[in-house]
């Protein structure tokens, strides 16, 4: 088999087939898909068609439309590249519970890093009834159990509103 | 394709993502909410993941002393939302009042983008404060920067940081700071003390620094954490501490070294007390 670096040579681009849970394929070079460190990996081990089983169709266009912009990142378009981080994670935020679990089978360190502050920044300063409403998280506390974890803690919350809002 | 989809619940998140999530909280307030939404996210929020591997400069400590009585204040540099590689705008921030002090961002040190650290360590490393802005408005920040190689500086108004520029000096990784009396003492991982007045950095030349002691190292003696520390009001105390149990009992090193050095630098009364574990 022709290795990758013998093909970076001749300047032909190696492809890769990564495909969806849902049966789609879609065709990229191995630069962009290398940074992936599970597909990576698989791409050592000789694989070139790559099945997600754990990745649907519309995460992984997602997933793909990230890799192909921090492919293009040099030294020089930094500031266009943090905009589309921006811009990546305004989408619906229920996506990003599909997106973030799959970075992370993916073994995609940057987009991990940057779903999770965006997680961590949509549950800043709101109130645990704020977030229990926009993560869709029942209480599953006992009227008793949340009065004890509460008390651990009340020092911290003399004197702090928390936002109630779900923006 | 699936039919349409439904709301994901997220207290079934997987326990690695939450940790993750969950060591990005900058304020205790945040993290202990994070942690009463359910018991999954519960489990997570144990005491050892809050603030654990972000980058994040150290709390800032003040004794100040009012009407004779000395008060407590702190403060904390606090670094904000970070989107990619960049770290993200830093602030002063009064965690009981929520006063916030933008700052200005790192990338105004000089060559920023050379000493730039990678995301496990803070381009800040360590800062302090001269005075507490809460009670006057002429303080400086001082701060080890650039990968520890550095020392910045920060006074109200200021657009950017002011790096100290030493002249004829070579010094190793900087481990510590202290303020004293309109001078920056900051000790290095070759356990040399250096000093350098505040006023010479605002001037448009190098600024003049001496390097004041150096403790001699020991063979077999790695010193991992090396701390500078003011004895209140009265000078300076240096002292490498190998682990934390043995920071009790500290030896002074002889007495001959500590005179030569008071005298070499007019320093008056204060004293500069020299001590290391055993």
């Amino acid at each position: 088999m022709a290795s990758s670096s013998s093909s970076s040579k001749t300047g032909l681009k190696k492809m890769l087939t990564l495909k969806s849970s849902d049966g789609d394929e879609f065709e990229l070079e191995e630069s962009i898909v290398i940074q992936c460190q599970t597909i990576k990996h698989m791409v050592e081990d000789g694989f070139s068609l790559i099945p997600l089983q754990n990745v649907d169709t519309k995460t992984l266009t997602k997933i793909i439309e990230y890799m192909k912009k921090h492919a293009e990142k040099t030294e020089s378009n930094k500031e266009e590249i943090k905009n589309f981080n921006k811009e990546f994670v305004k989408g619906s935020f229920d996506d990003q519970f599909e997106l973030v679990s799959a970075a992370n089978y993916l073994h995609i360190n940057g987009l991990m890093d940057l779903l999770c502050q965006s997680i961590a920044d949509r549950i800043n300063n709101k109130s645990v009834r704020a977030v229990r409403e926009i993560f869709n998280i029942s209480n599953d506390y006992t009227p008793d159990e949340e009065e004890k974890v509460r008390d651990e803690h009340k020092w911290a919350h003399e004197g702090g509103e928390f936002d109630e809002s779900l923006d | 394709m699936p039919m349409a989809q439904e709301m994901p619940d997220w207290s079934e998140l997987q326990y690695d993502l939450l940790v993750l999530i969950a060591t990005r909280f900058n304020l205790i307030e945040d993290y202990l909410n994070f942690g009463t939404v359910c018991k999954s996210w519960h489990c997570v929020a144990t005491k050892n993941n809050f603030n654990n591997d972000l980058p994040r400069a150290p709390w800032l400590m003040l004794a100040e002393e009012e009407d004779n009585e000395v008060e407590n204040d702190v403060w904390s540099l606090w670094v904000g939302l970070s989107v990619g590689e960049d770290e993200g705008e830093i602030s002063l921030l009064h965690p009981f009042s929520g006063v916030q002090i933008v700052l200005p961002h790192q990338n105004t040190t000089e060559d920023y983008e050379e000493h730039q650290t990678s995301w496990l360590m803070s381009f800040i490393r360590k800062a302090v404060l001269s005075a507490s802005p809460s009670h006057t408005s002429d303080y400086v920040l001082v701060v080890i920067e650039g990968g520890m190689r550095f020392l910045s500086l920060w006074r109200p108004g200021d657009l950017r940081w002011t790096r100290v520029m030493w002249e004829e000096t070579n010094h190793e990784l900087l481990a510590d700071l202290v303020y004293f009396n309109g001078q920056i003492y900051a000790v290095d991982y070759s356990s040399q003390v250096l000093v350098c007045d505040v006023a010479d950095v605002v001037g448009p030349e190098p600024t003049k620094s001496h390097i004041i002691a150096q403790i001699p190292p020991e063979p077999g003696d790695f010193r991992e954490h090396l701390y500078i520390v003011e004895s209140l009001g009265f000078g300076v105390q240096f002292r490498g501490i190998i682990d934390d149990s043995d920071r009790i009992p500290l030896t002074l090193i002889p007495e001959e070294v500590i005179e030569e050095e008071i005298e070499d630098l007019h320093m008056g009364r204060q004293i500069f007390e020299f001590s290391r574990s055993i």
